[in-house]
């Protein structure tokens, strides 16, 4: 395709301003089909959708050719100035390929790794174990131990002929338990298990050791290596390297036992060190409060100390301890912790756990289930005590149906309500969390639940997303939800849209037998290695150094750079590029600031020179001017908003209304009927609305963007929190580093997508020289409430 | 072997379960519709090898069938020929990643209920296994 794109003369000579629209206008196309195929493909993760491989060829083939089209097109408006896109582009590519064909792609090669840099699709590479511990400690906050794993790969060099290859990979363990120790804040003793990795996810221990320093802990993974040498060499073996745990009694928990006369069950082992015979076993409930439903404790003499107390003292409620090594509470929190490992695993696994002198409960180690369930193969032996059959609850049992479906599978626990304000520690482990809004802020919560109900929110929600990322089941646009009784037990049954009075043991039984919710199936895995290179947004700073193509490490990178690019390139559109279509009109209502609007295409009613709100026709524009207009705009602002208060909080002078000299004309609203993009420069501080308002939810977005301030960093960095909190409380994902606060805000209705945008407009005339008044913490708490009061949003809180 | 079918033929009541036969030959699928369905109340068997499919329906009547169409081994549209030949009175209905307008049109042909395309919602399948019961009034009171 030329660069040419058109018969329009001279008009659509590259370079020129149409051209450069035109082709701006094609970046967002394909911008949004992009951000709407990876939603998609997140919203597969979840469960609601059956997909198999070709939807996921289909879908990288989509997804590349798009991103393609991207660094093209941005190169066309570039004149090639961004050829180093190419580069980035096809790096990813070819990852993506290599995963769809089952490689694990650059991660393949790594050959030590620390925990902080291992996500749990990252199975075959390091074993199951490496991931649990990693996953169960570094994402989920559980008490597990940080530590790195030797991969295959760097097991594969160790054991192989090349010494050059030997030494390198030794050099590298040894470096990173340095690093480990520096995480640790001291050198301590080491656990090493060898396991089983590779695709077929084993995950069987074969091995263990102790090592004191860096260099007994790479002389263990060398004499680990040894054993490839001697016997197996086509085996792929991995090792985790963690502190030890200081114990008084350990043991394992197994998650999902077996035994003809209990229903599915926990089995927990404990014993003190070194006295593997003196077991304690107790076969506990998998459902909250986890009662022991059989336990066979060792006999003990009595001057035998125990751990935390006495034998027979009184525990919990009216039982008395026993003569057991674990309190009850402390078996139903390994219970707890063993359920979450299962959710985050996929599957049925053993724990390692101790109980440290402090009375702290750690997990450390993780291997798969090894005990087979015939009797349960095909998940349809739903049966109980006695073998009768577990019948599946009907529709009597019922408390809630509908919403949609943000992460599929099964959990039961009791109701808690759960906020933006909940502390996450003040939820219990396991507990089914029930919010009226699914805000990002409930993100830190979602790992700690059994399962995720919220009134509001839909499965293309950031929470939607964090809630598969945990594998949390959960319904959005539940009906009814915060409504339940806190404290009660129900069963979320994500898959059929469900919430059922008390624990439906069938349903559960089912779940925890097939694992059919919890994505561990292999078509699960690729999609999520795929989504790896292509959702995270790593280019988030306009500003920084690293903005750039080569910077780019995914497909959302290189469609957030080219569009961020393409703005800047319309930006500074002079006037000979403006041959051949209208100037920027600017804007003549009393404004806080001079703007000028530039029409691509249905933005603005027919005519020319100067332009009043009542001829904006762009959808998110209009939105947007009417919140920073608000004084000529609330006659025509919707009376549900009730943002005409918000001005009389404001406390503007007619000195912050009056934008620096020189400043004026860097104000710009590029906009079509279903799209704007404000870029607002007033000397002291830069901000960017970008947003697409259209009929269909999944195409809307709104971005906005935030950054300087003349005043001190403090003051500056208040501001940003103020911000940061209201973009929150509007729905927004939104992160804050320094001064600069990126929100977005994605698939949602047009009018809520218009709400939005004119709480923008309100927040940006609001907080524009605010950082000035901002001298204290208490200010920005005054502040965001009076704004939050003022524009009704407080009552989502 | 049809003769024999008969015999096991479902019997009309108003409470017995509507029967399903699924087949696809990538294994999520089925991983993903048998619990599904069988939560929801159905009987359900599923298979990821159309042979076995095949000597499966020769052997009994399954009120819906829910199959691919194309499978390594044997089409999809030659499984429901065989299907609506032994079992005129059976819904099926098509999944497919590769929907064209003329194997729609060829699969409407040959007496198929309904055509899903993949990715599809769970939802929407249960959505078409009840337009088959409502039709035939099988599974009352569901």
């Amino acid at each position: 395709m030329g660069k040419t794109e058109g018969s329009h003369g001279a008009a659509m000579e590259p370079g020129s301003a149409r051209f450069l629209l035109r082709t701006f206008k094609r970046i967002l196309e394909c911008n949004t089909a992009v951000l709407e195929r990876m939603a998609q493909m997140d919203r597969a993760l979840g469960g609601e959708y059956v997909f198999d491989k070709a939807f996921l060829e289909t879908a990288v083939r989509d997804v590349c050719s798009l991103t393609h089209r991207v660094a093209y097109h941005l190169n066309g408006m570039a004149d090639e100035g961004q050829v180093e896109l190419y580069d980035a582009y096809l790096e990813i590519k070819d990852t993506l390929e290599d995963v769809l064909s089952g490689g694990m792609g650059p991660q393949a090669a790594s050959r030590v790794l620390p925990f902080p840099a291992i996500d749990w699709e990252m199975e075959p590479l390091v074993g199951l174990g490496n991931v649990g511990l990693a996953v169960l400690g570094g994402r989920m906050g559980l008490p597990a131990p940080d530590g790195l794993a030797v991969t295959t790969a760097g097991m594969a060099a160790l054991a192989g002929p090349d010494p050059l290859e030997r030494e390198a990979v030794l050099a590298e363990v040894a470096s990173g338990v340095s690093e480990l120790f520096t995480r640790l804040g001291g050198p301590a003793p080491l656990e090493l298990t060898l396991l089983e990795a590779g695709p077929d996810r084993a995950g069987k221990v074969v091995g263990s050791a102790r090592a004191e320093n860096a260099a007994s802990a790479a002389a263990a993974v060398l004499e680990f290596a040894s054993r490839i040498e001697d016997g197996s060499p086509g085996q792929s073996l991995a090792v985790c390297l963690r502190p030890e745990a200081r114990a008084e009694v350990l043991g394992t928990l197994q998650t999902l036992a077996f035994d003809p006369n209990l229903p599915p069950s926990m089995l927990l082992v404990a014993h003190p060190p070194g006295e593997p015979s003196e077991r304690d076993r107790a076969w506990l409930s998998r459902s909250a409060p986890h009662e022991p439903l059989r336990t066979r404790i060792a006999p003990k003499s009595l001057d035998r100390p125990l751990p935390g107390g006495k034998a027979l003292a009184p525990a919990v409620g009216r039982r008395l301890r026993g003569s057991a090594w674990l309190l009850p509470a402390q078996g139903a929190l390994l219970a707890e912790l063993g359920l979450a490992a299962e959710r985050a695993l996929g599957g049925p696994c053993v724990l390692d756990w101790a109980l440290t002198p402090g009375g702290e409960l750690r997990l450390t180690g993780l291997e798969p289930a090894s005990t087979a369930f015939p009797d349960w193969a095909e998940g349809e032996g739903a049966e109980g005590e006695a073998g009768e059959e577990l019948e599946f609850p009907t529709e009597a049992d019922v408390l809630l149906d509908g919403g949609q479906i943000a992460c599929g599978g099964v959990g039961a626990g009791p109701v808690v309500l759960i906020g933006d304000e909940t502390l996450p520690d003040s939820v219990p482990l396991g507990a089914v969390g029930a919010a009226r809004s699914a805000t990002p802020a409930l993100s830190r919560i979602v790992p700690r639940l059994g399962a995720l109900l919220a009134e509001v929110g839909t499965p293309a929600s950031h929470l939607a997303t964090v809630a598969r990322e945990n594998r949390v089941p959960a319904l959005f646009g539940l009906k009814g939800a915060t409504e339940l009784e806190p404290g009660a037990l129900v069963t979320v049954d994500a898959d059929q849209g469900a919430v059922y009075r008390g624990v439906a043991e069938a349903l559960l039984r089912q779940s925890a037998l097939q694992g059919q919710a919890s994505g561990a199936e292999p078509e699960y895995l690729v999609l999520r290695r795929l989504l790896r290179h292509i959702r995270p947004l790593n280019l988030v700073d306009p500003q920084a150094a690293d903005f750039d193509a080569a910077h780019c490490r995914t497909c959302h990178d290189i469609i957030h750079f080219a569009h961020e690019k393409a703005v800047d390139l319309l930006l500074h559109i002079d006037a000979g590029q403006r041959e051949g279509m209208g100037a920027a009109r600017r804007l003549e209502d009393e404004s806080p600031f001079p703007l000028s609007v530039v029409d691509v295409g249905g933005g603005l009613d027919e005519g020319r020179g100067g332009v009043r709100l009542a001829d904006v026709a762009s959808l998110p524009l209009r939105a947007f001017l009417e919140g920073l207009l608000l004084k000529d705009a609330r006659r025509q602002a919707p009376a549900s908003l009730s943002l005409g208060d918000i001005i009389s909080g404001m406390g503007r002078t007619s000195q912050a209304l009056s934008a620096p000299a020189g400043s004026a004309g860097l104000n710009l609203a590029v906009a079509s009927r279903d799209y704007a993009n404000i870029t607002l420069r007033l000397g002291y501080h830069f901000s960017v609305v970008d947003a697409l308002v259209s009929p269909r939810p999944e195409h809307n977005f709104v971005y906005f963007r935030f950054a300087g301030g003349f005043a001190d960093g403090d003051r500056r960095a208040r501001r940003a929190d103020l911000i940061l909190g209201v973009l929150e409380r509007l729905g927004f994902r939104a992160t804050r580093k320094g001064d600069l606060v990126v929100g977005k805000k994605k698939l949602m209705e047009s009018a809520d997508a218009l709400d939005t945008l004119r709480f923008l407009g309100a927040l940006t005339a609001y907080t524009r020289q605010l950082d000035v008044e901002l001298t204290s913490e208490a200010h920005v708490a005054e502040f965001t409430r009076r704004f939050l009061e003022a524009s009704g949003l407080t009552e989502a809180g | 072997m049809t003769d024999d079918t008969d015999t096991h033929a479902p019997e009309a009541s108003p409470r017995r379960r509507t029967s399903i036969l699924v087949l696809d030959d990538e294994p999520i699928v089925c991983k993903r519709l048998k619990p599904f369905f069988q939560k929801a109340g159905y009987e359900v068997e599923a298979f990821t090898n159309p042979a076995e499919a095949l000597e499966c329906v020769t052997r009994r009547n399954f009120d819906v069938v829910i199959t691919d169409l194309k499978m390594e081994g044997l089409d999809g549209l030659a499984f429901l020929g065989k299907v609506k030949a032994l079992h005129p009175e059976t819904g099926v209905i098509v999944i497919t990643g590769f929907a064209t307008m003329e194997t729609a049109r060829e699969s409407f042909r040959k007496g198929v209920f309904d055509f899903v395309a993949k990715p599809f919602k769970l939802a929407e399948i249960l959505d078409g296994v009840k337009r088959i019961e409502k039709e035939k009034g099988l599974g009352e009171g569901r």
